[in-house]
């Protein structure tokens, strides 16, 4: 841990982000990354800290989600362009993690839900959601397929930010989130793509800071942005809204939209009604 | 998986029945937050400002009026009495005007900023702000044949600046902060401690100095002056900062100018003395505001003088002039000609009507000055390496204080307020904590990028006009300092090309050096 602490802010937050968000993959935790994990308490919420990029990419991510809920008319008049434009509106964070995203949309008056199948996440998130006062937010540490048996059709809008590249079973995991969605609720992925770019950046961060253990980008378990469209298409009842690429400049810690979907996207799609 | 299915459904029937905590063998974990409103008993706002100068003020309005920020509970914590002064109705009954000593010289972007929160109308309806149309600038070694020759006059159809007075301000500003409702104004309250947490989780303290309440608030601004509490209580933080050694002698005059002017009463006169810059700002066609820079010694021979004695001091002061050679003279004028004509070439791009030329002017000669109206401040400059910290920033004179020969100190203030409003407004908008760093470090960035050229320009002026220094030839010091009052002219351009202004102060220092 001490070496790791050691690297650039960048490396670690992909490190740090990468592990944590990995028990995705697997039914139950594991020991050695519970202990890992325990750790992090101090890393979720320091927007300094390794976890930076994650901080910095909020702005656009919450406003790609209210932009696509404005674009379906879910969004009241009144509340539009004010900081309870979610308001009424029953949303899923699918692998919340410490709560970055969620306690973001619970801000702005969303009633929210997060899940993550990591007990030690909920708990940070849980311990920091005090600073919330009267939102709507609630963390439950159980996986999508554990939560969709209680909450079928039961949410405006699914949310799964940054957890897509750590799930082996695209579809199952993608059919589950969409079973709990409404008819004409929207579900929003980001991930990062996968092509020569992305596995580019991987290899680079991996090879050069030699410092990420091996296997721990699994490049393969990355999705193109049609693929996911396909699946979502053909298998989930879905139509696409929107495809925006992402680009990140870890000198300045600024995320932004580019023409180009070669590194990370943001996708809207919508459940037939 | 039947199991686990079990494992569910029975804790949800534990939740049911108020069990849940008891239920970790479960692996599962609940708990709902809507409702821990009253986790503490310090009165809570979600915004505190400290201190109710100029810019605290401008804070509160500039907030309040933000779409996202809309009903935020906004506390002002304000060190002094509720004045008299900020009650504006007795301005406007007064036939002949009475002015106060300490006025500013509000800039168009300053205006801009009053005018969204409703300030700049009540200023306009009280007629208390007079617009500045020309700056006449000079220096001591300007030479002197019936009139100063070399003075560099930079006028525009449209007004340059707005001289008001800053009661005239402040009561503008109370006034809109007393129609806000979300806006609550503690007088009489000075902060004594500031209790910052680096933790994102715990919310910021403020203790204050005659009672037992503590406030907490998601974001403490400090706008508590040069003084500030609340920057000492930042983490880390350095503050770069000395005094000038001088004092800024203010008063109101009467003045006298033969000249026919177009701009009559809205001139601007400024002097670079030996002892440091003069200026003298109009408040109406015969009344004008002093700001006289002088060191400590003489600011102390002038308070003991007598009306009259100042008056013939002053006056002395404005048509004062230095032997100097005059081909060093030349040289030195055809070297700021030069440049002024490449900066103005950056004006006109970006406004075709600006101009700077130099004409052969008499300087007004003061006939009177008003009873009670003088008085004297300390100089110094100032500027905090950090502007925020963890559910905290900085505004105005608390993050950074400069000599007010360019007019420039609350200009700064206003900017930050505007800066600083805008980024709150944007990070709200998108879910994040109003104390979110991100958002604050953002403000501090752009914030300084704006300031830090201004302040090094306005200092590298100082020193340059300061300057005793024997050992630089008189040629050089009179072309730095007619590259200085270019500078000083210039500032539109600053925007345009802060590069090439940069660039400039680094040759300004490096010949000064
Ligand atoms: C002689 C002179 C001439 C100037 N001329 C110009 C000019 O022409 N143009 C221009 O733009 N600027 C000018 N300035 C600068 C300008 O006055 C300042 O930049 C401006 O007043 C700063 O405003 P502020 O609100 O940040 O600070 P201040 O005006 O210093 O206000 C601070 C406020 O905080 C309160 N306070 C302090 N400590 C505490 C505490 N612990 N708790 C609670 N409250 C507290 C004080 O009572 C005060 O009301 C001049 C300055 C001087 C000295």
């Amino acid at each position: 841990m001490n070496l790791i602490a050691k690297k650039t802010n960048i490396s670690n937050s992909f490190f740090i982000f990468r592990t944590l968000t990995q028990n995705y993959v697997k039914e139950t935790v594991n020991a050695h990354e519970v202990e890992h994990h325990s750790n992090m308490k101090e890393y979720w919420w320091n927007s300094n800290g390794p976890l930076n990029a994650l901080h910095s990419f909020n702005p656009l991510r919450v406003s790609f989600i209210i932009n696509g809920l404005t674009n379906m008319k879910k969004i009241e008049t009144k509340n539009i362009g004010t900081r309870q434009s979610l308001e009424n509106i029953k949303i899923l964070d699918v692998g919340c993690g410490g709560g970055l995203l969620t306690e973001a949309l619970a801000r702005l008056d969303g009633n929210v839900t997060g899940i993550d199948p990591s007990k030690e996440l909920i708990t940070i998130a849980n311990d920091h959601s005090v600073i919330l006062r009267n939102k709507n937010i609630k963390y439950f540490n159980e996986s999508i397929e554990e939560h969709v048996l209680s909450n079928t059709e039961s949410y405006d809008a699914i949310v799964t930010s940054e957890v897509l590249e750590h799930v082996s079973n695209k579809y199952g995991f993608l059919t589950k989130c969409v079973d709990c969605l409404k008819p004409g609720g929207s579900l929003f992925v980001t991930t990062p793509n996968r092509t020569i770019c992305s596995w580019l950046s991987v290899i680079m961060l991996g090879e050069t800071f030699n410092f990420i253990p091996k296997g721990t980008h699994e490049w393969e378990k990355f999705i193109c942005p049609h693929e996911l469209q396909s699946i979502l298409e053909n298998n989930c009842e879905c139509d696409t809204i929107s495809i925006n690429g992402l680009s990140y400049d870890p000198f300045t810690n600024r995320w932004s939209w580019t023409d180009s979907t070669d590194l990370s996207y943001a996708l809207h799609a919508v459940k037939s009604t | 998986m039947y199991q686990r299915l079990i494992f569910i459904s029975s804790s949800r029937t534990h939740l049911m029945t108020n069990m849940l905590s008891l239920n970790s063998s479960a692996n599962r974990f609940y708990l709902s937050l809507g409702n821990v409103a009253n986790y503490s008993s310090k009165k809570y706002y979600d915004i505190v400002i400290a201190g109710g100068g100029m810019v605290g003020c401008a804070m509160a309005c500039k907030l309040s009026k933000e779409s996202a920020l809309r009903g935020m509970s906004i506390l002002l914590l304000e060190g002094g009495p509720n004045r008299k002064e900020y009650d504006l109705s007795a301005k406007k009954n007064t036939l002949d005007k009475l002015y106060s000593n300490r006025v500013s010289a509000v800039s168009k972007s300053s205006v801009r900023l009053l005018q969204s929160i409703g300030a700049w109308q009540i200023i306009e309806d009280l007629g208390r702000n007079n617009a500045v149309k020309e700056m006449r600038i000079w220096n001591s070694g300007a030479g002197r044949s019936g009139g100063i020759n070399n003075v560099l006059a930079f006028d525009n159809v449209k007004d340059l600046a707005y001289i008001v007075e800053n009661d005239t301000i402040l009561g503008a500003l109370y006034k809109k902060i007393n129609e806000e409702q979300n806006i609550t104004v503690n007088y009489d309250t000075r902060v004594n401690q500031c209790n910052l947490s680096d933790s994102h989780r715990d919310l910021a303290t403020v203790k204050v100095a005659n009672g037992e309440i503590s406030f907490e608030t998601s974001l403490l601004i400090g706008s508590d002056g040069y003084g500030s509490k609340v920057r000492s209580a930042i983490s880390g933080q350095q503050y770069i900062g000395w005094e000038y050694g001088q004092r800024a002698v203010v008063a109101t005059l009467h003045i006298q100018s033969d000249e026919d002017n177009i701009y009559k009463g809205h001139v601007a006169w400024q002097k670079f003395a030996q002892l440091g810059p003069v200026a003298l700002l109009p408040l109406d066609d015969k009344t004008c505001s002093l700001v006289w820079t002088t060191s400590y010694e003489e600011a102390n021979r002038l308070a003991e003088l007598s009306d009259n004695e100042f008056i013939d001091a002053l006056n002395d002061s404005l048509s004062e002039e230095k032997e100097s050679n005059n081909s060093s003279l030349l040289l030195a004028d055809d070297a700021a000609h030069i440049l002024a004509n490449v900066l103005n070439k950056y004006c006109q791009s970006n406004d075709e009507n600006k101009q700077s030329k130099k004409i052969k002017s008499i300087p007004p000669i003061v006939v009177g000055v008003i009873k009670d109206s003088r008085a004297s401040f300390p100089l110094g400059f100032g500027h905090a390496c950090q502007y925020v910290g963890q559910r905290v920033a900085l505004v105005g004179d608390a993050a950074h204080r400069i000599h007010p020969l360019a007019g420039q100190g609350v200009n700064l203030g206003f900017s930050d307020v505007t800066e600083l409003s805008n980024q709150l407004n944007q990070s709200v908008l998108t879910g994040a904590d109003i104390g979110d760093l991100n958002a604050l470090l953002n403000y501090q960035t752009a914030a300084q990028r704006h300031n830090v050229p201004i302040m090094l320009g306005v200092d590298g002026i100082q020193k340059m006009y300061g300057s005793k220094n024997n050992l630089v030839p008189p040629a050089i010091t009179t072309l730095i300092r007619n590259v200085g009052l270019t500078i000083c002219q210039s500032t539109p351009i600053i925007k345009v090309c802060i590069f090439k202004m940069k660039l400039m102060i680094i040759h300004v220092y490096i010949l000064y050096v």
